[in-house]
């Protein structure tokens, strides 16, 4: 996987394995780790809007908007475990 | 008669959401001139990793008003149609509730609402709808949809619980209109601030990028919230998605 620094820093920052899941450890109302989702998105080789009604920030790309996305208790994990390039 | 259908766990990543399904379904129905069908709601139950889900572990129901002698033939077509269109992998369940054979509607209610905080078993579902005279069935793979089926028929029969499918349209000029124009133009029925206001035919509403509607004491309700900063007859504005996660 080619990434740059930052990308790298903040998968570092916020992404870690569960079992076989990678999962976002970030919150969604602090702005800094919803920011992360935002460039994760734009730098996702498999980000797909989800259909209508699983659209959570209709404003934004982000992660959360993704059909990958799966929730989990505290957050979500990546079906496609973060392609990014 | 007025029936609630509900269908759960028909999707993989790769294909047609369940909502969607729901939605041909209702045309289906609609297109054989059994009934008429109304609003689909999408109901959120409990994401745990004991509960197998595709991604977001919800179920949709819908309203049908169909002729006393078709019921039979809903149910035969409903579990044909999930045989034919869910996706491989998934594990599709219906449930199909008479509502005026319920003869405990609160116990169902009472499913639905444990179902968003707690694991239940094919078998709890199972011996609950029986008891109920709700019919359920199961339509490939674990068919563990069952039990989100149930659950959504019990989170519908609250009244009070899920979004509607889809968004509403409203024409409007410079992105603001009445809640008269609004109600004229949607199936919302009424337009309600966060904290239950009712607003008024008059008020003004600033429209946003999204407007749904959710499930309020049985109605199709858009919530609203204060333009905070607003200096003109415009004091109010839809809600975003943000705000509506937790129907």
């Amino acid at each position: 996987m080619c990434v740059d620094d930052k990308l790298s820093n903040l998968i570092a920052k916020y992404v870690t394995r569960v079992g076989q899941d990678m999962v976002f450890q970030g919150r969604d109302d602090i702005p800094e780790d919803f920011g992360a989702t935002v460039t994760f998105a734009g730098a996702c080789t498999s980000f797909t809007i989800d259909v209508e009604d699983e659209v959570c920030f209709e404003e934004d790309q982000t992660c959360y908007n993704c059909r990958y996305r799966s929730w989990t208790y505290d957050g979500f994990s990546c079906l496609k475990g973060f392609p990014l390039t | 008669m007025n029936i609630l259908v509900c269908i759960d766990d028909t999707d993989n990543i790769e294909s047609r959401g369940t909502g969607e399904l729901a939605e041909t379904l209702t045309e289906v129905i609609k297109e054989n001139g059994w009934g008429t069908c109304s609003g689909i709601t999408r109901h959120q139950l409990f994401v745990h990793p004991d509960i197998p889900y595709t991604s977001h572990n919800s179920s949709m129901c819908f309203k049908a008003d169909i002729k006393d002698s078709r019921l039979d033939e809903v149910i035969v077509c409903a579990s044909e149609f999930l045989v034919k269109e869910s996706a491989q992998g998934s594990d599709p369940g219906l449930c199909v509730a008479d509502l005026s054979q319920l003869q405990r509607p609160e116990l169902l209610i009472d499913f639905g609402k444990r179902a968003k905080k707690e694991i239940f078993t094919k078998k709890e579902a199972y011996d609950l709808a029986r008891k109920q005279g709700v019919h359920l069935s199961e339509h490939g793979g674990t068919g563990q949809g069952i039990i989100g089926a149930l659950a959504g028929v019990g989170l519908r029969l609250t009244g009070n619980d899920g979004r509607f499918k889809g968004k509403h349209r409203i024409d409007a000029e410079n992105n603001a209109a009445t809640v008269k124009e609004i109600i004229a133009q949607t199936s919302i029925e009424e337009v309600r601030s966060l904290e239950g206001e009712l607003l008024a035919e008059n008020d003004r509403i600033r429209l946003g990028v999204k407007i749904k509607s959710v499930l309020i004491n049985e109605k199709s309700v858009l919530l609203v919230k204060y333009l905070q900063g607003s200096t003109n007859e415009i004091r109010w504005e839809t809600c975003n998605m943000k705000d509506l996660r937790s129907y």
